[in-house]
């Protein structure tokens, strides 16, 4: 699993001027179909959650008060 | 904003950048998803196996493939549901998967671009299975590089060996292989994309630049979020997407709407809650800024290339309007628990509301409170939520907000002003369907400019071309038109003109509830030569008068919102479920058995549909799925008018019987 966390290397992929391996993408649900779990792993892989956490703690989840 | 490395490709140069646009997950916010989906060329469509297709799933393949040209891919969520609940044999399970799927691509085929090969296939690797809550799920490719058989993942589940599913299925690896595999990049996006969601001319230097998604063309891009974090004292992060040019922290941004210029303090990309700051964000990306605040779904450009001409500036094309089902439909009153913080009350709300445009909020000067009204009881329950962590408020049971309409057309009536120095003649008529739609869609706004609103009346809605060049103004699915010619001294009331009919229509003659559906016009007006005699109220008197002796004899009555109503409940339940929506003045349209489930669709008014979610769990234990959204509105049933109309006065401290002209009659205009 290769992840890549390094500020750095963001900034040089979002400034680059490649476009073939960038995605913006939504996902999108019913009500309790399971979006912010799923999104929660995408951030686990990507090193921005800490692996435990993962499914835990909806991080992303808007409608959080 | 999210990078990987192809698990396959390892030794690749540059890893994937994946920048996610959030969505929340209820309907009530349908206008933050529909731009958070024009923000994103793509979209992971997620469903849980167990609940199948549900209204949401449908307004989102809809509002995704059909008004923002995202391609899609389906995850299929839950599985271990299927198994551990629904006690499904790995055959039925697949049978189950098969059937999501089908009927995903039904809905996708019925939006989808035209000449698009748009749908999924498992076989293709566009859909995947699995569970978020476990952690692991696959696409077809991935099982038969790991020689793995479904009935072997099943079987792995049954032994209860989540870690092994876990280790060996990571529900990373499908879903980063779908976006990978399947999602265009912006490049290839911009091309069918902007020609669909972009209002402006595809031929001018800005439309060449958008459909390349040049970073070299002019700036222009959308915001698409506002986002107020609660451990940052609720400064507001602007997330949007460059859609042509370089966006630089030292530029201004002109806002299209709001017709502002304003200063960046701040620029880069979103980590969750954070700003990663760049300097300079090139088209095909995502941004995050702070410095300033205003209404998501905002258009902006380079300040400095803003034409000086004023004309030239209305012309600045902007993106095709997101149609919000932006209706209020509930309200409740907020007030702050301590009366001395009435303005900061003001000031937070209106903060929420930029974030969230479908809502709208007015001040009570007589009770000094805030109403707060949107199209859903949650939407409204959790901006309620929102606004108590700043401000201390107390907030009212929910409300339902009704409309006034009116069914045949006025005679006019000539009125004066109350110091009897100014004249008005008007009528009232209902709004015809089309021109009803064009206001709702966004198409026919106040803002917009003359010509090119009688364009589109015109050519859409029929309209007599001279005709469709004198409207005054356009207010919530209501007109005000002009049917004099040559006015004297009209450019002095005008804005009173204006501010008293939507003063009138946002608290009619019924009951004070708002109006919809109105065209009045005016074919005669005196206004006097001397300003002293022209002032507000004056103009304000012989316009409600008129508007209202008008309205009560164009045979008004109130509608009420009705909400579509699906549900999927056990079989040899439905006919509980059915008596229930039946009971609260609801009706059936389809009852469809799907396998184990049935599933009863209807609709329902807005007041009946607060209690009945527990009566409908109770009498299926809890077994039943509920899914709602706003339909439209209907007339009120004749047996029951009178009594809600009195209600609602009652509730709003008016006279407490049925309206009539009394009131008015002392403004009618006589010749002497």
């Amino acid at each position: 699993m290769v992840k890549v966390k390094d500020p750095e290397v963001i900034a040089r992929l979002v400034t680059s001027g490649s476009y073939e391996k960038k995605r913006i993408f939504s996902i999108t649900a019913h009500i309790d179909h399971g979006k912010t779990t799923a999104t929660d792993y995408l951030l686990r892989r990507a090193g921005l959650m800490r692996p435990e956490d993962a499914g835990q703690l909806q991080m992303t989840d808007s409608d959080i008060v | 904003m999210l990078a990987f490395q192809d698990p396959r490709h390892p030794d690749d140069d540059e890893p994937y950048i994946f920048q996610l646009n959030d969505t929340p997950g209820h309907i009530s916010f349908t206008g933050e998803v529909s731009r958070a989906l024009r923000g994103s060329d793509g979209a992971i469509i997620l469903v849980d196996a167990l609940e199948g297709i549900m209204t949401q799933t449908e307004t989102n393949i809809r509002l995704a493939v059909g008004e923002e040209f995202c391609k899609p891919v389906l995850f299929i969520n839950k599985v271990d549901r299927l198994i551990s609940e629904l006690k499904l044999s790995p055959k039925d399970t697949f049978e189950k998967i098969d059937k999501i799927t089908r009927e995903v691509n039904e809905l996708i085929k019925k939006v989808r671009p035209e000449g698009s090969d748009w749908s999924i296939d498992f076989a293709k690797n566009s859909v995947a299975v699995g569970s978020a809550k476990h952690g692991w799920g696959f696409t077809y490719e991935i099982l038969l590089e790991k020689k793995l058989k479904p009935q072997d993942v099943f079987a792995k589940y049954n032994e209860g060996d989540i870690m092994w599913l876990r280790e060996n299925l990571p529900l990373d690896e499908p879903i980063l292989r779908m976006v990978v595999d399947h999602l265009p990049n912006p490049i290839d996006a911009a091309k069918y994309r902007i020609p669909h969601i972009w209002g402006g001319d595809l031929n001018s230097e800005l439309g060449q630049a958008l459909q390349k998604s040049d970073p070299k063309g002019p700036l222009y891009g959308m915001i698409t979020k506002i986002f107020l974090d609660p451990k940052k004292n609720y400064q507001a992060t602007l997330i949007g997407r460059v859609f042509s040019g370089t966006f630089d922290q030292t530029d201004s941004i002109y806002l299209v709407n709001s017709k502002t210029s304003n200063r960046v303090k701040r620029l880069g990309v979103m980590e969750i809650t954070d700003i990663l700051d760049i300097s300079s964000i090139p088209a095909g990306n995502l941004f995050a800024l702070y410095g300033f605040i205003c209404p998501s779904g905002e258009t902006f450009l380079a300040a400095d290339k803003v034409p000086k001409d004023k004309d030239e500036a209305e012309k600045i094309p902007s993106f095709e309007k997101i149609n919000y089902a932006c209706r209020a439909v509930v309200s409740r009153s907020i007030k702050p628990k301590d009366p001395h913080d009435l303005a900061k009350l003001g000031e937070v709300v209106g903060k929420w509301l930029q974030a969230d445009p479908t809502a709208e909020f007015r001040l009570n000067k007589e009770s000094m409170e805030y109403i707060l009204s949107g199209i859903d009881p949650l939407q409204i329950e959790i901006l309620t939520k929102r606004i108590n962590n700043q401000v201390k408020i107390e907030i009212g049971e929910p409300i339902i907000v009704y409309r006034e309409k009116i069914n045949k057309k006025s005679k006019e009536y000539h009125t004066k002003s109350s110091n009897s120095h100014n004249r008005l003649l008007l009528y009232v008529e209902p709004l015809d369907k089309k021109t009803e739609e064009l206001i709702d869609l966004g198409k026919i706004t106040d803002l917009q400019n003359e010509k090119e609103r009688a364009q589109i009346l015109r050519e859409e809605a029929g309209w007599d071309a001279k005709e469709a060049r004198r409207i005054v103004d356009v207010y919530k699915g209501n007109l005000l038109v002009n049917g004099t010619s040559g006015l004297q001294r009209f450019d002095r009331v005008k804005n009173d003109l204006v501010s008293s009919f939507r003063n009138w229509l946002e608290e009619c003659i019924i009951a004070k509830e708002p109006a919809m559906g109105i065209r009045a016009t005016f074919t005669d007006m005196v206004i006097h030569e001397d300003p002293r005699h022209t002032q507000f109220a004056q103009t304000a008197s012989m316009a409600y008068s008129a508007l209202s002796l008008a309205m009560l004899e164009a045979d008004p009555h109130l509608y009420e919102p009705i909400q579509r109503i699906d549900i999927k409940t056990p079989q040899g339940t439905e006919g509980g479920v059915s008596s229930i929506i039946n009971k609260h003045r609801g009706r059936i349209h389809n009852v469809i058995p799907e396998g184990e489930y049935v599933r009863v669709q209807g609709q329902i008014p807005a007041a009946e549909i607060i209690g009945i979610a527990d009566e409908i769990r109770s009498s299926t234990q809890g077994r039943a799925f509920f899914g709602y959204e706003f339909l439209g509105f209907e007339k009120v049933p004749g047996s029951l008018e009178e009594d809600v109309i009195l209600e609602i006065r009652k509730r709003k401290g008016m006279p407490e019987s049925m309206p009539n002209t009394k009131s008015w009659e002392r403004f009618i205009y006589k010749r002497t």
